[in-house]
């Protein structure tokens, strides 16, 4: 039974029965949830900013910190670990995106994350079956391979899932 | 003065001569020789620079051999957190009960605040004179009131989070109405106590109510107050407090925060940390 932890702009995949996946303290980052019964495989992105045009470089070295070329590298990489499947045999959550109080709209990041994402999501045919976002909480994201569950905590809320 | 904020206080150890030395030096007009100088006497610090300044976060075809060169190649930012770090005594790597938070997290917030207060000073409007370098300090030192409030907190943290959340209001007015007195006045009394100079206490008593700085030092509270939210939307907060505090528009006067710009900084600011993560480890 291993935690594969998940830094700023990491993504990782498990279908090792025990196995776990997890990310802490999501500010206005996303987590991004794949889930595939079909192989038993999960996966999480943490992803932290919208769009890969700011750094070309950073996108080619760490495509997980970006919405955009984040979603469809978690896709490759679950079908590198569970083995080929398409977006229709995978369940989609996602958690984050939160912001500070009273923040003016070019501080909105969550938000904007939470936008790219789902933009990413529905260019590849998909989008979440559930999410809790936004909001003025960190989160903290775990997922079980043997559960499927996605489980959320947080100090202000305690756990819940999603 | 509160009996149980003077408790609080005594239990906090004095900052170590040289590391006040070197924040006195740093906050007001000085030269790379005037840095040195301190530092030199620091046989521990000395030997932290230069391993630093040989990993791989700042590789080099040379070998850094001085201490004058080490501190060139690291810049004066990372010299002062380097020397909060080691001379503090794991003031900064305590956890903090009173928010739920763990050992290492304030330490991770701060370092992380002073790197975005740093990046922010990049976008100061035309008008705006502020210090980069202090900004950074500013930022390691803002919460440190926190570690002196924490133990009085212990068992409250859920409670005020919910309370916060729920009417939006702001975590500093709960630590107030539970306590009577706030992380930021704790704050001020460790930094009269620490005897830092005054730029940093504007820094940590006023850095969540910014307007209200004396006007000179404005400038760089708003770039502290800032550094700390980008801390906390960055998943470094302190625990059950983390972005239960309100953002003060008025920071617009002072730094053009474009949706872009504040991209390119929560951008600027994961590449930094990871250097300097990489390098202290």
């Amino acid at each position: 039974m291993a935690t594969v932890m998940i830094g700023i702009g990491g993504l990782g995949a498990t279908n090792t029965p025990g196995d776990f996946v997890k990310t802490m303290a999501l500010g206005s980052c996303v987590a991004v949830v794949f889930l595939v019964p079909k192989t038993r495989c999960i996966g999480m992105v943490h992803v932290a900013l919208p769009d890969s045009a700011l750094d070309a470089k950073k996108k080619q070295m760490v495509p997980g910190h970006f919405a955009d070329s984040g979603v469809p590298a978690l896709f490759n990489e679950i079908c590198r670990v569970g083995g080929a499947v398409t977006m229709r045999d995978v369940y989609v959550k996602i958690a984050g995106g939160a912001n500070m109080l009273g923040a003016a709209t070019s501080f909105d990041i969550g938000r904007r994350n939470v936008l790219a994402v789902k933009k990413a999501l529905w260019q590849m045919g998909s989008g979440p079956m559930a999410e809790d976002i936004e909001g003025f909480i960190s989160r903290t994201v775990t997922v079980s391979v043997d559960a499927g569950t996605v489980e959320l905590s947080s100090p202000a809320k305690g756990t819940w899932t999603i | 003065m509160n009996e149980q904020l003077q408790a609080g206080l005594r239990a906090v150890k004095p900052l170590s001569p040289s590391l006040v030395t070197l924040l006195g030096v740093t906050a007001a007009e000085h030269t790379l020789q005037d840095v040195l100088k301190i530092i030199q006497l620091d046989a521990v610090l000395t030997a932290r620079l230069l391993r630093a300044a040989n990993s791989a976060a700042f590789r080099r075809t040379q070998e850094v051999d001085s201490l004058g060169m080490a501190v060139s190649l690291l810049g004066e930012r990372y010299v002062v957190g380097m020397a909060m770090e080691l001379s503090s005594d794991g003031f900064f790597d305590q956890p903090l009960a009173g928010y739920e938070s763990a050992a290492g997290d304030l330490w991770r917030h701060s370092i992380k605040a002073a790197l975005a207060g740093r990046l922010i000073c990049r976008y100061a409007r035309a008008r705006v004179t502020v210090d980069s370098n202090q900004a950074f300090t500013g930022g390691i030192l803002h919460d440190i009131g926190k570690a002196v409030l924490s133990a009085a907190l212990d068992g409250a943290a859920r409670d005020m989070a919910l309370s916060v959340a729920g009417d939006q209001s702001s975590y500093l007015e709960a630590e107030h109405s539970r306590l009577g007195y706030d992380h930021c006045e704790a704050g001020v009394a460790l930094a009269v106590q620490w005897r830092l100079p005054e730029c940093y206490k504007a820094a940590i008593g006023f850095h969540h109510k910014p307007d209200q700085a004396p006007d000179g030092q404005k400038p760089l509270v708003f770039a502290v107050h800032l550094g700390d939210a980008f801390a906390m939307l960055s998943g470094a907060g302190t625990g059950s407090d983390s972005l239960l505090y309100p953002l003060h528009p008025d920071h617009a006067l002072y730094f053009d925060l474009s949706p872009e710009n504040v991209q390119r900084i929560l951008l600027d600011l994961e590449n930094e940390y990871a250097a300097i993560t990489e390098s202290i480890a």
